[in-house]
């Protein structure tokens, strides 16, 4: 399989001397094409940073990251945010939708960005809405959906720009038990569709389950081993292996 | 561009009270530019003739060696346009119904060639029409006072004759000569073909005045002495200084006409500050859109970082905020343009104009389309320029920090604070200024020594901008401790107004400055305002209170009826008020030995020696001002008969000589039998007085003293007696009608500062929708937070109102000064005295009023919505 992305002994540290704290210490993976790769850890193990640098927002101090077979430290700004914009659907843990914008607008979003008009858009911004329950809510504002509906958008947002590589961090954090697992399911049931991938990280061994293959960040470090394999790992394995994890 | 426009029209409609507010913000600043703009415009259109539209340069009077003045005149060179005037009294009786017939009155008559009065701005017509040059009828243009008066109007006829005089003696070819005959002067009927309105010449004798054709009036004073002058046009590319030099061989010349025309200084000065007032509308205007489109983008970050990791371009971010911008700017261009002739129209049918209040509606309207459109451009422009800073640094948003919720904006909110009043006062101490003088241009030696002043101005208005800059902590600390002063006293408003303000310096500094700056401006206003009046009642002390101004006398003998008075124990001295000619200022010839009994004849009896034997003048206040002249100066004034005589100046004083009719300031007092000598003028009789009473006198015994001298005790209908007290409340009254445009403008100035700090406040609240859901939620009553918003509002008011109180008293002295220099009036420095109450009162209502809305706003906020989203 194609490595669509890929990490190689990535670094980042914030503050200077003294002060200087290393939040990633020599990450190194890749995530295949089709893949649901999820990445664990606790709070503080530098999982979200780790997705500002995988998607361009943010620069490794060190190490190299290559998108699509891009090295994003050989791209201007502007160039990763284009790389971004054609590659990367984001999910955000606090939703993130614009509450100015109803919630077909919000879907629609990332098609305005591209400069497409939403009007030709329509139809597919429509069964975006079916598909994940939201027909009859695409007039609403976000403030008027509870979470879970939010997190539906925010994921029909995501794909709605058709792009290959899903970024989702914490998903479910802000989400009851029963929204969360509508999410998961929804998640795992777009990875591998069109060849998408998506690459989740969470702290909540539930959501972990769903992954095809589950990678352990502790302080920083991505750990070498052990790497579950899924899907469907079992919720007793995943917090088996972090208690041994110490986590 | 869909993106952009998708969510620039989201953002104006999901907020519809940032959107209005911010439109309103620079519409009533464009507004009130271009109202300003379009007013005066109009103002000075309407006393233009637009067809031959000039000013006088010259007021000349011809030699006696000169057979055609006229004639010689025009074939000077540099002469491009001659008109010819004189100025008289004359004896006015409206046209009654068949068999009745009215008694005359004495009005004051200028006469001057037909149709050039708008054209050198002596006048302006109000109702009905100019007088027409070659017209069949006799046709006169009358004051507003007169009008109102005999509630005439155009299409009306009146009766109009020179005044009857007791004519033992007439001028002929300037020899006194004895005339056997009585004096029957010619009445001849006029047709009323308009009204002017009470400024230039309109002005003159309280609106009594009637204005003829030069030639219908020489007609009318046939075989009686009048002082013809003429008024000239220069060719602009001849040298004055030359014409001046060529013309001197025949003819006495002064430069400028405000002697008839009106106080031209003052109008200029008074028409400059209305600018300058206009201008700092429009600053206002464009600071409260800078405000409010910064204070935008703190709230609107999060939504900038969420595009930006959606894959959005900077340039897509920036152009979604230059398009909302755009289209704010826009919008209120067109508003404020409409507005503001709007506007324009309604001052001009209330008479309000830029030389002052006048009686009747000015209903002519014209835009000047060169000067407001590019000014409503150029406030969309400098609206769009504001909107480029919050951009600059969208730009520069650091979106990995936003979606953590960290440090918002990069380098923090304090520095874009910093920079956007870095940015503002560079505009407004930079660009302004420069935009100002390109809109008034500086003319003339006495406008140029305004830059300073004006500069020192906006130097003033600068540093109320930079405050928020330079100690914005400072000004929260302070605002943020007076509400702490108030959480005994309500504990939870007190508490959370204290921790708003503390939060958000910077806008609580900019709310302040934009509240300190009008605050400033008023009481600035209200200084210059208390310095005329009291320059006014300066004068009226000396002038007109203690007198009493009787007119109407059916032409008594001035011993007589000064005998009869004199023997009232209240009487000190009488004025008489015929005997007087323009030479070209007002000379007045009164008995010296009248004015022995105050001011200071009583002081130096050798002053009224010095009227009756060495033709000594008492001048007054202005008139030495306007001619640089002082107590041992001489003037040459051309007589009729005895060619030109020297008069010695006496003393300069206000005490003697003034008369409500010609309501004249500058005039010259002498031995009224040197005027029977030089100007064949009767100096036995008089139909006028004024009355000099002892301090506290009752000016009642004058009337019924009067009443009791005339022949069978029935005094005639148009006998008028005016108490000096009421022509100096009416002098004082005509400032504050006349500075009432000014009191509009600042009106508008302190509703921009009041959407100022509305929009603050929104904003504020907006940012803390979370916090305000969690208070409703722990069951804060709709009151609690009205309370807050309400002490905070009042906090900043009080704080600007303070701060302006101290910045205006400061700006005041510069503010006079600068009047003075332009008006020459002897200014004296008044502080906005009871005003400062009015003005910190006025502050703080505006802030309590500015934070109703948000109030309602906040009461309307879903305490739920706003604790699951923020």
């Amino acid at each position: 399989m194609t490595a669509i992305v890929s990490a190689r002994d990535v670094y980042k540290f914030f503050g200077k001397g003294a002060n200087e704290l290393a939040v990633l210490r020599g990450v190194t993976f890749d995530v295949h094409e089709g893949e649901f790769v999820c990445i664990m850890g606790p709070s503080g193990s530098g999982k979200s940073t780790l997705l500002h640098m995988l998607s361009g927002l943010d620069a490794p101090s060190a190490g190299q990251v290559e998108l699509f077979g891009q090295d994003l430290g050989a791209l201007s700004h502007h160039e990763r945010t284009l790389l971004r914009r054609k590659s990367i659907g984001y999910v955000f843990q606090f939703f993130n939708l614009l509450p100015n914008l109803s919630v077909e607008e919000n879907v629609g979003l990332p098609l305005a960005i591209q400069g497409k008009r939403p009007a030709a858009e329509r139809p597919r911004i429509r069964e975006l809405l079916e598909r994940f329950g939201l027909g009859d809510r695409g007039g609403s504002f976000p403030h008027q959906l509870s979470g879970g509906q939010m997190q539906h958008t925010s994921i029909a947002r995501a794909l709605a720009g058709g792009q290959p590589l899903l970024l989702c961090d914490e998903p479910t954090g802000n989400l009851s038990q029963k929204a969360g697992r509508e999410v998961m399911e929804t998640l795992r049931r777009v990875c591998g569709e069109d060849g998408r991938s998506v690459l989740l990280v969470t702290h909540n061994p539930r959501d972990a389950g769903y992954a095809d293959r589950v990678l352990f960040l502790v302080d920083g470090e991505l750990q070498p081993e052990p790497v579950l394999n899924g899907p469907d790992i079992p919720v007793e394995t995943i917090h088996e292996t972090l208690a041994a994890l110490h986590i | 561009m869909s993106l952009a426009i998708t969510l620039a029209r989201r953002s104006l409609l999901q907020r519809p009270g940032r959107t209005l507010f911010s439109i309103l913000g620079v519409a009533v600043g464009i507004a009130t530019v271009v109202a300003v703009f379009t007013v005066d415009h109009v103002t000075l259109k309407s006393r233009t003739f637009v067809d031959n539209r000039w000013k006088a340069d010259l007021e000349v009077r011809a030699g006696r060696d000169v057979q055609d003045p006229r004639g010689t005149l025009r074939g000077t060179e540099g002469v491009t346009d001659v008109a010819a005037f004189f100025q008289n009294d004359a004896m006015f009786r409206p046209r009654v119904g068949p068999g009745e017939r009215s008694d005359p009155e004495r009005v004051q008559m200028v006469a001057l060639d037909a149709g050039t009065g708008q054209a050198i701005g002596a006048y302006h017509v109000i109702d009905g029409a100019d007088l027409a040059p070659d017209a069949a009828e006799n046709q006169v243009l009358i004051g507003s006072g007169l009008a109102r008066e005999h509630d005439l109007k155009p299409g009306d006829e009146l009766y109009l004759s020179r005044p009857r005089r007791g004519a033992r003696k007439v001028c002929r070819e300037g020899e006194v000569q004895v005339v056997e005959s009585r004096d029957v002067p010619v009445e001849e009927a006029f047709t009323i073909v308009g009204v002017i309105t009470n400024d230039g010449v309109g002005r003159k004798a309280l609106g009594r005045i009637v204005v003829v054709d030069y030639q219908v009036g020489r007609e009318l004073y046939r075989g009686a002495f009048v002082d013809p002058r003429f008024w000239i046009r220069r060719d602009p590319n001849v040298d004055i200084e030359n014409l001046g030099a060529s013309l001197g061989q025949s003819f006495s010349y002064e430069l400028n006409s405000s002697v008839v025309v009106g106080q031209m200084e003052d109008e200029r000065a008074f028409r400059n500050g209305v600018h300058l007032a206009g201008f700092l509308a429009l600053t206002l205007g464009l600071y409260v859109i800078f405000h409010t489109l910064s204070m935008s983008l703190r709230e609107r970050v999060r939504e900038v970082a969420v595009l930006h990791a959606l894959g959005t371009a900077r340039r897509q971010i920036a152009r979604v905020f230059f398009l909302e911008a755009l289209i704010i700017a826009v919008a209120a261009g067109v508003l404020g343009f409409v507005g503001g002739l709007g506007l324009a129209r309604l001052l001009l049918k209330q008479g309000i104009t830029t030389l002052g209040v006048v009686e009747n509606p000015v209903n002519i309207f014209s835009v000047p389309w060169t000067i407001v459109l590019p000014l409503s451009l150029l406030g969309i422009a400098i609206a769009l320029l504001g909107s480029v800073y919050p951009l600059m640094r969208a730009r520069r948003s650091d979106t990995v920090s936003t979606l953590r919720g960290e440090d918002l904006l990069g380098g923090g909110q304090a520095s874009l604070a910093r920079g956007f009043h870095i940015f503002t006062a560079i505009l407004l101490i930079g660009v302004l200024p420069v935009i100002y003088f390109s809109v008034a241009p500086v003319v003339g030696a006495a406008e140029a020594t305004l830059v300073g002043p004006i500069l020192a101005c906006l130097g003033v208005a600068a540093l109320l901008i930079a405050l928020p800059l330079i100690v914005p902590s400072v000004v929260g600390l302070v605002c943020g401790s007076v509400a702490r002063f108030f959480e005994r006293t309500w504990p939870l408003a007190g508490k959370l107004a204290a921790r708003s303000i503390e939060q958000g310096p910077s806008r609580i500094a900019a709310s302040v400055a934009a509240i300190a700056l009008v605050t400033a401006a008023f009481v600035g206003l209200k200084g210059m305002t208390n310095s005329l009046r009291a320059e006014v009642e300066t004068w009226g002390q000396e002038a007109v209170v203690d007198k009493v101004f009787v007119s109407g006398l059916p032409n008594v003998k001035i011993d007589g009826i000064t005998a009869e008075l004199s023997k009232l124990p209240e009487v000190i001295g009488v004025e008489s008020g015929d005997t007087r000619s323009y030479v070209p200022f007002l000379m007045i010839g009164v008995r010296p030995g009248q004015l022995r009994g105050w001011g200071p004849c009583k002081e130096n009896p050798n002053l009224i020696k010095a009227m009756r034997e060495r033709q000594g003048m008492i001048v007054s206040e202005r008139l030495a001002r306007h001619r640089n002249i002082d107590v041992g100066d001489t003037l040459a004034i051309n007589t009729s008969g005895h060619g030109v005589q020297t008069f010695r100046v006496a003393a300069v004083t206000d005490e003697y000589g003034y008369f409500t009719q010609p309501d004249e300031r500058m005039y010259g007092v002498v031995d009224d039998a040197l005027m029977d000598r030089y100007f064949c003028l009767d100096a036995t009789t008089t139909t006028r007085l004024a009355v000099r009473l002892r301090d506290g006198a009752d000016p009642d015994v004058v009337q019924a003293a009067i009443f009791g001298k005339l022949p069978e005790g029935t005094p005639p209908d148009n006998m008028r007696f005016i108490q000096g007290r009421e022509v100096l409340d009416y002098h004082v009254a005509d400032i504050s009608r006349d500075f009432l445009l000014f009191d509009i403008i600042l009106g508008l100035t302190a509703l921009l500062a009041a959407i100022g700090v509305l929009n603050g406040q929104l904003l504020a609240a907006l940012e803390r929708a979370k916090e305000l859901g969690v208070l409703r939620a722990l069951g804060t009553t709709r009151r609690q937070v009205a309370g807050m918003v309400l002490l905070e509002s009042s906090v900043l008011g009080v704080t600007g109102g303070l701060l302006g109180l101290v910045f205006g008293s400061a700006l005041t002295p510069i503010v006079v000064k600068a009047l003075r220099m332009m008006s020459g009036l002897p200014l004296p420095h008044r502080s906005a005295g009871p005003y400062l109450a009015w003005c910190l009162l006025g502050a703080l209502v505006v802030t309590a009023l500015a934070g109703v809305y948000p109030i309602w706003r906040m009461n309307r906020l879903d305490a739920v919505r706003a604790v699951r989203t923020g």
